[in-house]
């Protein structure tokens, strides 16, 4: 409990966490702007081409803001320590080690479970409330249909501030960890969409923006992914990006030298 | 000046990180290769195919971990308190910022190429007489595009170094970057036509293809951008950053 409570304490007293909370609601503002232009080019638009006029779900769209952020905050409880040296001290007050490590993926994963759904249903209700009835009611779908969506958006968020911890711990470095989970979400993802079928849909199945749709079976045919698994293995996929790269780490913590 | 150039030489090959970005950039021509074995596989079942180029489609890859070595050459020193004794020795912080642009900078263009070249050479020598899409030009043709391929990787390691100065943290730069280089396009990207093309058309990675006159890609189209001012924005993104990292260097302590 007292882990709990120094992870927490620690978090605190960092102005980056400040900022990098502040940004992932900020994006509220951002689909605020994106949502506004949209609805300003509709009306100006001639009356022919306005049932033609298509917009992508926004909180999907902005919804990568308060990933990378969080997914930067989890690697960051951790490296930062290896930068000043206080992990030394951190080891010496819980020998065991692996608390840490709970202890952080408990702070930052509940940290995302607040902050996500607020930037997610922020933007999704900013964007409803900005649109109305333009772009063929594109907005106009019931509240309830789209909560399992936005629920498991907002879980994803999670998913990378525990995936950015697990690499963090691995990889020791900002530099490292960061580079490898901007690689997971953006560099791979463009790579994998160039490689010749059947292998672009199948691995673009398993890619982490992929899962959400494929979790709530919310398949759209214009997606840069694939969608061949079905909700209980995406479900599964996704867990296992968060918790294979922390049990990874708590392995190597116990064996390497702080 | 040159004492400073050769620190700052020194310092960027004396440290495993440099090596490791190296690396990782260098894996674009392994990915490469591995790339062109599997398409001309496909190609023996299926006759010709439409297949993304290696130097362009690994391209990120190779921006990507350039960048972040030009970000580590001075964050690297605020973390370790390196920079305290580098601005104690070459106390013109101008000077000192110079330096590390000249040398990240000569250092990335340098790799960059070569890994560009590399990548382009190997791919074309394995694809041989298969017909792929991509390598059904001549290079004389390609030239141009493996230059402002170049140029690019070069104009964002720049920009990291900038915003590292700016920012002092691997963190808040390395992201920075990302922003730039991944986010803003994806967010612009779904923007209404015309003004996804438009937006689009400004920013760095769309840069590129219009320094040579390629369209942007099929859904966003032809870029607005001619060829001299493609180049003249990708030359405005590094001096912006390393303008800004300058201004903020000079005002503050270390």
């Amino acid at each position: 409990m007292s882990v709990l409570a120094s992870e927490w304490r620690k978090v605190r007293s960092v102005r980056s966490s400040y900022l990098i909370v502040g940004i992932s609601i900020g994006t509220i503002l951002l689909g605020l702007a994106l949502a506004s232009m949209a609805a300003g080019m509709y009306d100006n638009a001639p009356m022919e081409q306005r049932p033609s006029a298509r917009i992508a779900d926004l909180e999907e769209v902005l919804v990568i803001v308060p990933q990378l952020c969080m997914g930067v905050l989890g690697t960051l409880v951790i490296t930062s320590e290896y930068t000043t040296g206080l992990i030394r001290t951190s080891l010496t007050i819980v020998p065991r080690r692996w608390p840490v490590l709970a202890a952080k993926s408990a702070v930052v994963g509940t940290m995302s479970l607040v902050i996500a759904p607020l930037a997610v249903f922020g933007t999704y209700f900013v964007s409803r409330w900005v649109l109305g009835d333009r772009f063929s009611g594109a907005y106009l779908t019931s509240f309830a249909d789209r909560l399992p969506f936005l629920l498991v958006t907002s879980l994803t968020v999670a998913v990378f501030a525990l995936l950015g911890l697990g690499l963090g711990a691995l990889l020791r470095s900002a530099a490292g960890a960061i580079t490898v989970l901007v690689g997971l979400i953006y560099v791979i993802p463009m790579i994998v969409g160039n490689i010749p079928e059947p292998w672009s849909e199948r691995l673009g199945s398993i890619m982490i923006g992929a899962l959400p749709r494929e979790i709530t079976g919310d398949i759209i045919t214009t997606s840069v992914y694939g969608s061949l698994l079905s909700p209980p293995a995406a479900a599964a996929v996704l867990v296992a990006y968060a918790v294979l790269p922390l049990l990874a780490a708590v392995w190597l913590i116990r064996r390497r030298d702080a | 000046m040159r004492a400073a150039l050769l620190a700052e030489w020194l310092k960027l090959r004396s440290v495993t990180s440099t090596w490791r970005a190296m690396g990782a950039a260098a894996l674009m021509a392994v990915l490469g290769v591995v790339w062109t074995i599997y398409v001309s596989g496909l190609a023996d079942e299926r006759g010709t195919l439409q297949a993304a180029a290696p130097e362009q489609g690994f391209l990120p890859l190779l921006q990507m971990s350039l960048t972040v070595l030009g970000v580590l050459a001075i964050t690297s020193e605020y973390a370790t308190g390196m920079i305290r004794a580098s601005l104690t020795v070459v106390p013109r912080r101008g000077t000192l910022l110079l330096a590390k642009a000249v040398v990240v900078g000569l250092a990335t263009l340098t790799a960059g190429h070569v890994i560009l070249l590399v990548t382009y050479s190997a791919s074309r020598l394995i694809a041989d007489n298969h017909r792929l899409g991509f390598n059904e030009t001549s290079l004389t043709d390609d030239v141009p595009m493996l230059l402002a391929a170049g140029i690019s990787v070069t104009a964002l390691a720049l920009v990291g170094l900038g915003l590292g100065v700016a920012t002092r943290s691997t963190a808040g730069a390395i992201t920075s970057v990302v922003a730039l280089l991944f986010i803003l396009p994806g967010v612009v990207g779904y923007l209404p036509a015309p003004w996804n093309t438009r937006a689009a058309s400004l920013l760095l990675p769309n840069l590129v293809p219009q320094l040579v006159g390629d369209r942007l890609s099929s859904r966003l189209g032809d870029g607005l951008l001619p060829p001299w001012a493609a180049l003249l924005a990708l030359l405005a993104y590094p001096a912006t950053a390393l303008g800004a990292g300058f201004i903020l260097l000079k005002r503050r302590d270390v």
